[in-house]
């Protein structure tokens, strides 16, 4: 073959660059078993079809997405709504949307014009509602994402929404990513985060992690099909998922993802004690290599000394047969620690707080909260139990739900400038506050949530930090009484 | 950023709108419209779009770069920006109406390769104003990697510096937007939609010689 002129190299270059295959079906397909996929694989590389036939055994479902170039991206984001849809629980949802609505902050604070990209956020706002009101409802339909994610435009700008909270995210922890990049964080983000028609690569999928899957409590996993040595797909985690956090998994073949489910047959749990992610917060590490940094431990941040409550509130192994609430009774996923976008790292230009409760600040509950749980149209009202007290088998026992650790304290509706995440404002010394609280009854497996009150007594106005643990000090009595 | 908008973002943030596919261009436009009322862009005489009933099409009279040593110095082109329905998600298609000579001009049908004009590196934080400061600029730093004028790039490519800069400056005073958009004088036009065009007149035009 003769040899080609840089130019016409670069004609077939050009050529290549703006190729899209106009290919058939959605951007993301119905959810197939397995055996579809296995079908469909059939004719492939010999080394794919055996993994992929591994793979059947251990996954029971997948889900084609689209390869218009983006489909990293909207894989990722389409999981993610899928696992608040199916997680039950409303105030999750609540939560997600308010903390999306927060990076406004974080956009602004990086020198992005948020107001102008603000209005291609309408339908990210749009699909929280409506999976808000189908959790609510108890009908957790995927039409509900589905209707949206697959029509190009609104799909296109609700992925878009993740590019920029993600390009954010970046920029705000340049420091963590930018020595595993050839280049400064904010030229990565302006070449391969910040374009609409740009797919993810490995540093954007940590971001995007690190950004918001592990910050929801969710895990991501990517199993990669490729030509290396075995006969089992490659896993690598993204996130730090011990236990059964739900988990995003995304099958990668080269230049390719597509949504892959693991068994949802019931299945045992057991929960395990998790003493050191709950009472030792890790100290940032430094990373030894790129494959270290994209592979590891979610990164940390942010430190908080443990408090009482830790050890008292700690799950214990606790054998549960009922299935359908395994996602809601696993220990906090590790990679809460991620939160660290809440509490800026001291080099960010950010306005400080105005003060930081202190112990003495913190507000003071009037009583102890004691929590309307709805059952069966009678309402039982119960108190949690001292924490120390076993259960038995006929003592209703209190779990907190994995979203509980990212609750916060939110404002009343009706107080200016409600924040729920991170920081909150306190515009007057004698303010009450609506905490959301998330909790689950093992003995009758509901699970439910529940608005809690809190009064600050002696608190300055100003705007209040809460660093990630502020269940610990605001939901939760102060020690002494704990200690009764 | 202007303050007019943050009373409809707070609004935004709040819950349960309903909004078709088409309305997001539509607003998005009509904000980079305000946006251009409070801060005009320099590199343009005129930034808006063609007529007030259709703000899928705008024109833009771009002025050649400060730099009065640039052959393009003191240039106007007119240019058409051709918006799609998915805008910002997709760029917006950016013709020279007026002639140019430059490497990544084309010369006949004013198709401009410019690397932030392409779907893979279109972002939707690019405005229609930021799209022309790039086109100015694009001016004094001509790519010779993908001309589309290959005569203007091989002057440039033999660092024939005298032949190149004669060329465009004669083309930038011989072809020299006359003040005329398709909806009329650009002179009519409303102060703060990107500037005036009245004080500019043929004395500028002399400055530049071949």
């Amino acid at each position: 073959m003769a040899q080609m002129t840089p130019a016409e190299l670069e004609e077939f270059q050009n050529l290549s660059d703006r190729y899209h295959a106009d290919l058939p079906g959605p951007l993301i397909g119905e959810k197939l078993p397995m055996d579809v996929l296995v079908t469909e694989y059939a004719q492939a590389d010999p080394t794919f079809v055996v993994k992929t036939a591994g793979l059947a055994a251990t996954h029971s479902a997948y889900r084609a997405v689209k390869g218009d170039g983006q489909c990293g991206w909207r894989a990722t984001v389409f999981s993610y709504f899928e696992l608040l849809l199916h997680s039950g629980d409303p105030s999750l949802v609540q939560l997600e949307k308010i903390r999306f609505e927060t990076f406004a902050d974080t956009m602004t604070q990086i020198g992005m014009d948020y107001e102008l990209l603000a209005d291609m956020f309408d339908y990210t706002w749009q699909l929280f509602d409506k999976i808000a009101e189908a959790v609510q409802n108890k009908v957790p339909d995927d039409s509900i994402i589905l209707n949206i994610l697959n029509d190009e435009n609104l799909s296109n700008s609700v992925v878009y929404h993740f590019k920029i909270v993600t390009s954010a995210y970046m920029q705000l922890h340049a420091d963590d990513y930018e020595p595993f990049l050839e280049m400064p964080v904010d030229q990565y983000r302006v070449a391969r985060i910040d374009p609409a028609n740009q797919e993810i690569d490995q540093i954007g999928l940590q971001a995007l992690t690190h950004a918001v899957i592990s910050t929801a409590g969710f895990g991501l996993e990517v199993l990669y099909l490729d030509r290396s040595m075995g006969e089992e797909v490659t896993p690598h985690q993204f996130s730090h998922s011990t236990g059964d956090v739900p988990t995003i998994r995304l099958l990668y073949r080269p230049g390719h993802y597509d949504i892959i489910y693991k068994d949802t047959q019931p299945m045992q749990v057991f929960l395990q004690p998790q003493n050191s992610t709950m009472t030792h917060i890790e100290e940032p590490q430094g990373f030894s290599s790129v494959h270290d940094f994209l592979f590891s431990p979610a990164t940390v941040s942010t430190g908080q000394t443990s408090s009482s409550y830790d050890a008292v509130f700690q799950p214990t192994s606790q054998y549960m047969q009922h299935t359908s609430y395994r996602n809601y009774y696993q220990p906090p996923p590790p990679t809460y620690t991620d939160m660290s976008w809440y509490a800026p790292p001291p080099h960010q230009q950010i306005p400080p707080p105005v003060s930081m409760p202190t112990e003495q600040t913190l507000p003071q509950q009037r009583s102890r909260p004691s929590v309307a749980h709805s059952a069966s149209s009678r309402s039982v009202t119960i108190s949690p139990p001292p924490p120390s007290a076993p259960a038995t088998a006929n003592e209703p026992m209190i779990r907190f739900s994995t979203s509980m650790y990212q609750h916060d304290v939110r404002h009343h509706q009706t107080a200016p400038a409600a924040h729920c995440t991170g920081r909150f404002l306190v515009p007057q010394t004698h303010h009450t506050i609506i905490a959301t609280w998330g909790f689950s009854l093992i003995s009758t497996g509901l699970v439910t949530t529940t608005m809690v009150e809190l009064e600050f007594a002696s608190a300055e106005p100003g705007i209040y930090t809460i660093i990630y643990s502020s269940y610990k000090h605001l939901l939760f009595r102060p020690r002494s009484e704990l200690n009764d | 950023m202007s303050n007019s908008r943050t009373s409809s973002r707070a609004s935004g943030t709040g819950g349960s709108r309903t909004s078709k596919s088409s309305q997001s261009p539509l607003k998005r436009l009509t904000n980079e419209i305000a946006d251009l009322r409070t801060t005009p862009n320099d590199s343009v005489l005129h930034l808006g779009p063609s007529t007030d009933s259709d703000l899928y099409h705008w024109e833009a009279v771009l002025k050649g770069p400060r730099d009065q040593s640039s052959p393009y110095a003191g240039g106007l082109w007119l240019l058409t920006l051709s918006i799609l329905s998915n805008y910002p998600l997709s760029p917006p298609t950016v013709k020279f109406v007026t002639p140019i000579c430059h490497a990544n001009v084309h010369f006949q049908t004013g198709e401009i390769c410019l690397t932030l004009l392409t779907s893979e590196h279109w972002a939707p934080s690019y405005t229609l104003s930021s799209v022309m400061s790039a086109i100015q600029q694009l001016l004094s730093d001509p790519g010779l990697d993908s001309p589309l004028n290959v005569d203007v790039a091989n002057l440039m490519r033999e660092d024939d510096a005298v032949g190149w800069e004669s060329l465009v400056r004669y083309w930038t005073a011989e072809r020299r937007w006359q003040g005329e958009g398709s909806a009329g004088w650009i002179t009519e036009r409303k102060p703060g939609t990107g500037g005036h065009f009245a004080h500019l007149r043929v004395t500028d035009v002399l400055m530049l010689s071949i």
